[in-house]
C-alpha cells in the first residue's frame, strides 16, 4: 500500500507543479493524468466510501452520489503503468485464481486478496463488457462478504431490453442508496447529466478533429482517453479534460504538429499499460501513427434530462460491445472509414474471451472490406508474459507490408 | 426441423408445444482448432466442441438456440450468426440474477422466442399445447428425482447402461419417449453400491471429452452425486401448473421455474437463488459423498473465478475436493488419471482412519 501511495502522491504533486507552472496552457494529458490520479487517491482512502464496477456503469449516477467508483481495468491499468501490478497478480494466482483469466481481474482480484487497498464498500458488476469481470467482482465482494449488484445487459436491443435495464438502473440506484445511505438527489442526477452532455459535446469535436490528415496527435496521447473518462462523467473534472482537449486541438489545428506521418493505424480495444517504447518507436522509426482507438468514440445520443436512466440504459445497450460481433465490427469499419486509416492493430489479450475471442469475426468482417489487420497476441498489463523483441518483429513486418500496398496503390492510381 | 441447443436453460417445452424437436449438442473433441480458428481458442472446450459439431451438422432446415449466459456463449452466437445467418439461429439471452426483474424479462423473452417460432414453423403458439407440453416436462422432472435417489443407492455405472448416457439420451428424446426412456431405466430395483468403492460427488461443466468420466469411475470412486451442467438441470424444475392460464401466463410460471434450476455458474448470486457454492455443498453432503470431483474446462470463466470459494468452503466442510481443468482435444492428459486415482487412496485412507 505504501508504495502505491508513494507513486501515487509523487505523481499527482508532480503533475499539479507542472501545471501550475505552466499556468493556462491547456495541458489535456496533464490533466487528465491528474484526475485519474487523484481519482486511485481516493480509492485508496480508507474513509472515502468507494464502488468497483463494471465497466458498462452509467458513473453519472454514482458520481451525483458522491461515490468515487473504478472499474478493474482502471486499477490494473494504474498498478501495471506504475510497475506494480505483478505482485497483485501473484496475489490471486496464489489464491486459485487462474492464470488463464484476463490480468485486469487477476489483478483487481489480487488487491483484494492482498488486502493493497481499502476494501470498496459497493461492487457494482456488469455483464458487459465482458461476463468474466462480472464473475470476478462477484468473486472480490464474496471474499469481504459483501452482495454485488449485477446489471444485466443483454445482446437483444429491443424495447423490453431497454426496459429491462432502465429498471436495473433504478435498483442500482436503491443499492447504493441502502448501503451509503445517501439518496440521489433530482437536482444532483439533473446536473450530472447536463455535465455529461456537456463532455459529450467537447468529445464529439475532439474526436471529429482527430478524423484529421495527417493527425494532429501523436500514437499515445489519447491513449485510454475514452475508457477512463467515462469514470468522471457527469463531473466537472471530466468537463475539464474533454475541454482542454479541445482547446488544445483547437490550437493545434492553427500550427499543425510536425508527426511525420506515413501511415494511419486504428488501435482495438486496449492499449498496453505497462512501460514499452514500442509504439512511440513506430512513429519515429516508421511514421506509422495510431490515429484512432476504437474506445475513443461517442456512440450515443445527448441524453435526456427528462428521462435519465432510459437515456443512460439506451447508452449501454448500443454501445458496439453490447450487441453482437457484426455491430462491434461495423463499428470498427466506420472508424476506418472515418479515420481513413491503412491498418488495424487488434492486441488479443490473453484471457480476454470479449475482444480476442472475437479474433477470427473481426479478421474476417476487415479483411473483406479489405482493411488489413494484424492480430498480436499479448497481454496488456501482465509484463511477465511481454516478449518485446517478438511482438516489435511483427508490429515492424505489418508496417513495412502497409508501407509497401501503400506504394503498389500511389504506382496505380494516377 | 429440429432445434438445436447447448444450454440447460432451454425451453424445451416450448418447442415440444410448437410440436419441433429440440436435441442437445454434445459438444466434439476431435479438433478443437476448427473453432479456434473460427473465433480464438482460448475459448472453453464446450463452446469449441459444440462449433465443431455445428460446422459439419447435415440437415440445413435445422435450427440452432443459443442461450446466451457466458462470454463463450456470446461468441458462439456470433460465430453462428455468422456462418448460418440469422434466420437460423435463435437468440436467448439469460438473466444472469434470476430475480424479480430477471424473471420478467426472461418470461418476455420466451414470448418473443415463440412469436419468432411462428414465424419460423408458420404454426401459432396454443394455451393448450403449451400446457400439455408443459405437464409432461414436469413429470420428467419428477422422474428425475427417482433417478436421484437410484444414483445415490448405486453410483452411477458408465456405459450405454450408465446414468449419465441415460439423462444425454433424455435431451435427445421427444419427451414421450424421454418418459418411457427413464421409466424403463428405473424399473430394475436399484443395485447396492460395490463396497470398495468411495462415494464421491462429481459437479462441474460438460465436458466435450466423456473419458473424463469414466476415469473417475475406474480410479475406483463411485458417483452417487451428480451436478454437472448436463446432468439433471436441463430436465429440472417440476412446477404448478393450471390448465386456465394464458400462454403469457405459462410462459412466465416457465421463466420462473427454469431459472429456479439448480445454480448454474454464469449465473450471480442474488436474493433470490442460492449460492452455487451452498448447493454444491449441499448436494454433496446429501449424497453421502467422502469428496468431491469438481471437473472444470480450461477457459471457463464462470467456474474458475469460482475455484478458490469451492475450495475454501468443501476444506472448512471437511470434505475433500479434487479440481480437474479438463480440455477438449484428442488425447487425454495422463496427469487427471493419476491425480485421481492419488484422490481416490487419500479418501480411502481417511475412510480406514
Ligand atoms: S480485456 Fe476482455 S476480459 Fe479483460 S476486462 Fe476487458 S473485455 Fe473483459
Ligand atoms: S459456462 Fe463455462 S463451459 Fe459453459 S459455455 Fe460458458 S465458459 Fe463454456
Amino acid at each position: 500500500m505504501s508504495q502505491v501511495l508513494a507513486y501515487l502522491d509523487a505523481t499527482i504533486d508532480g503533475l499539479t507543479a507542472k501545471l501550475e507552472a505552466e499556468g493556462k496552457a491547456p495541458n489535456p494529458r496533464k490533466r487528465f493524468a491528474l484526475a485519474a490520479m487523484r481519482l486511485a487517491r481516493r480509492l485508496c482512502d480508507p474513509e472515502v466510501v468507494t464502488a468497483w464496477c463494471g465497466v458498462a456503469t452509467p458513473f453519472e449516477l454514482l458520481n451525483a452520489m458522491g461515490v468515487p467508483a473504478c472499474y478493474p481495468e482502471f486499477i490494473g491499468g494504474v498498478l501495471a503503468s506504475a510497475g506494480l501490478v505483478v505482485p497483485t497478480l501473484e496475489a490471486a494466482e496464489q489464491c486459485g485464481y487462474s492464470s488463464d483469466s484476463c490480468g485486469y481481474h487477476r489483478a483487481a482480484l489480487g488487491v483484494i486478496t492482498s488486502r493493497l487497498l481499502p476494501p470498496p464498500r459497493l461492487f457494482l458488476a456488469t455483464s458487459q463488457p465482458c461476463s468474466a469481470g462480472m464473475y470476478a467482482l462477484e468473486s472480490a465482494s464474496r471474499i469481504l462478504g459483501r452482495s454485488p449488484f449485477v446489471l444485466h445487459v443483454p445482446t437483444d436491443r429491443s424495447e423490453a431490453a431497454t426496459s429491462y435495464v432502465t429498471r436495473q438502473l433504478g435498483r442500482l440506484v436503491l443499492h447504493v442508496s441502502a448501503i451509503t445511505g445517501r439518496r440521489l438527489a433530482e437536482a444532483d442526477l439533473a446536473e450530472a447529466i447536463l455535465a455529461s452532455n456537456r463532455t459529450r459535446a467537447s468529445l464529439v469535436e475532439v474526436f471529429e478533429r482527430c478524423t484529421d490528415v495527417p493527425s494532429p496527435i501523436r500514437s499515445t496521447e489519447l491513449k485510454n482517453l475514452g475508457i477512463v473518462l467515462p469514470l468522471f462523467f457527469g463531473t466537472a473534472e471530466a468537463e475539464t479534460v474533454a475541454g482542454a482537449w479541445l482547446d488544445e486541438l483547437r490550437l493545434r489545428a492553427e500550427r499543425p504538429p510536425k508527426t511525420g506521418e506515413r501511415l494511419r493505424l486504428l488501435w482495438l480495444q486496449n492499449r498496453l499499460q505497462f512501460k514499452s517504447k514500442l509504439i512511440e518507436d513506430l512513429e519515429t522509426d516508421y511514421g506509422a501513427v495510431i490515429v484512432a482507438d476504437e474506445f475513443n468514440d461517442i456512440t450515443w445520443p445527448p441524453l435526456d434530462p427528462e428521462n435519465p436512466l432510459q437515456s443512460l440504459a439506451e447508452r449501454i445497450l448500443f454501445h458496439p460491445y453490447s450487441g453482437t460481433a457484426e455491430v462491434r465490427i461495423a463499428h470498427l469499419l466506420d472508424l476506418v472509414r472515418r479515420y481513413r486509416v491503412d491498418g488495424v492493430i487488434n492486441p488479443c489479450h490473453f484471457g480476454c474471451k470479449q475482444g480476442t475471442g472475437s479474433r477470427g469475426l473481426i479478421e474476417r468482417g476487415l479483411r473483406r472490406a479489405e482493411v488489413p489487420v494484424l492480430n498480436l497476441e499479448v497481454d496488456c498489463i501482465d509484463s511477465r508474459n511481454f516478449s518485446e523483441g517478438q511482438v516489435r518483429t511483427r508490429l515492424q513486418a505489418f508496417v513495412e507490408l502497409l508501407l509497401q500496398r501503400r506504394e503498389l496503390s500511389a504506382e496505380v492510381l494516377p | 426441423m429440429a432445434v438445436l441447443y447447448a444450454c440447460s436453460f432451454a425451453p424445451l417445452a416450448l418447442f415440444d408445444a410448437f410440436g419441433l424437436t429440440s436435441r442437445r449438442l454434445v459438444p466434439s473433441a476431435k479438433d478443437p482448432a476448427v473453432a479456434g480458428g473460427m473465433l480464438h481458442d482460448n475459448l472453453c472446450g464446450h463452446v469449441k466442441g459444440v462449433l465443431e459439431r455445428i460446422f459439419s451438422w447435415p440437415d440445413p432446415q435445422d435450427l440452432f438456440l443459443v442461450v446466451v449466459s457466458c462470454d463463450a456463449m456470446r461468441r458462439m452466437a456470433d460465430a453462428l450468426l455468422e456462418t448460418w445467418g440469422p434466420a437460423r439461429v435463435l437468440v436467448l439471452d439469460l438473466p444472469v440474477c434470476p430475480d424479480e426483474e430477471g424473471m420478467r424479462y426472461f418470461a418476455a423473452s420466451l414470448i418473443k422466442l415463440g412469436q419468432r417460432l411462428t414465424e419460423l414453423t408458420g404454426r401459432p403458439l396454443h394455451a393448450h399445447a403449451l400446457y400439455r407440453s408443459l405437464a409432461l416436462r414436469n413429470e420428467l422432472a419428477e422422474h428425475l428425482e427417482r433417478l436421484r435417489g437410484q444414483v445415490h443407492t448405486e453410483g452411477v455405472r458408465t456405459g450405454p447402461a450408465g446414468a449419465m448416457n441415460v439423462l444425454r439420451e433424455l435431451t435427445d428424446l421427444p419427451v414421450g419417449e424421454a418418459l418411457e426412456r427413464i421409466d424403463a431405466f428405473l424399473a430394475p430395483p436399484p443395485l447396492p453400491r460395490d463396497p470398495n468403492t468411495v462415494p464421491v460427488y462429481l459437479f462441474g461443466t460438460i465436458q466435450p471429452d466423456p473419458r473424463y468420466f469414466d476415469l473417475v469411475v475406474e480410479a475406483g470412486l463411485a458417483v452417487t452425486g451428480l451436478g454437472t451442467c448436463d446432468a439433471y438441470r436441463p430436465h429440472e424444475v417440476a412446477f404448478a401448473l393450471a390448465p386456465e392460464l394464458s400462454t403469457p401466463a405459462l410462459l412466465e410460471a416457465y421463466a420462473s421455474a427454469l431459472l429456479g434450476r439448480s445454480p448454474c455458474p454464469t449465473l450471480c448470486r442474488c436474493e433470490r437463488s442460492s449460492t452455487l457454492v451452498a448447493h454444491h455443498l449441499a448436494a454433496a453432503h446429501a449424497c453421502s459423498a467422502r469428496g468431491a470431483v469438481l471437473l472444470t474446462l480450461k477457459y471457463c470463466d464462470p467456474y474458475l473465478a469460482k475455484v478458490p470459494e469451492l475450495r475454501r468452503a468443501f476444506q472448512e466442510a471437511n470434505c475433500p475436493l479434487l479440481v480437474l481443468e479438463g480440455e477438449a482435444g484428442p488425447n487425454l492428459p495422463g496427469q487427471a488419471r493419476t491425480r485421481l486415482q492419488a484422490f481416490a487412496e487419500l479418501l480411502t485412507a481417511r475412510g480406514v482412519a
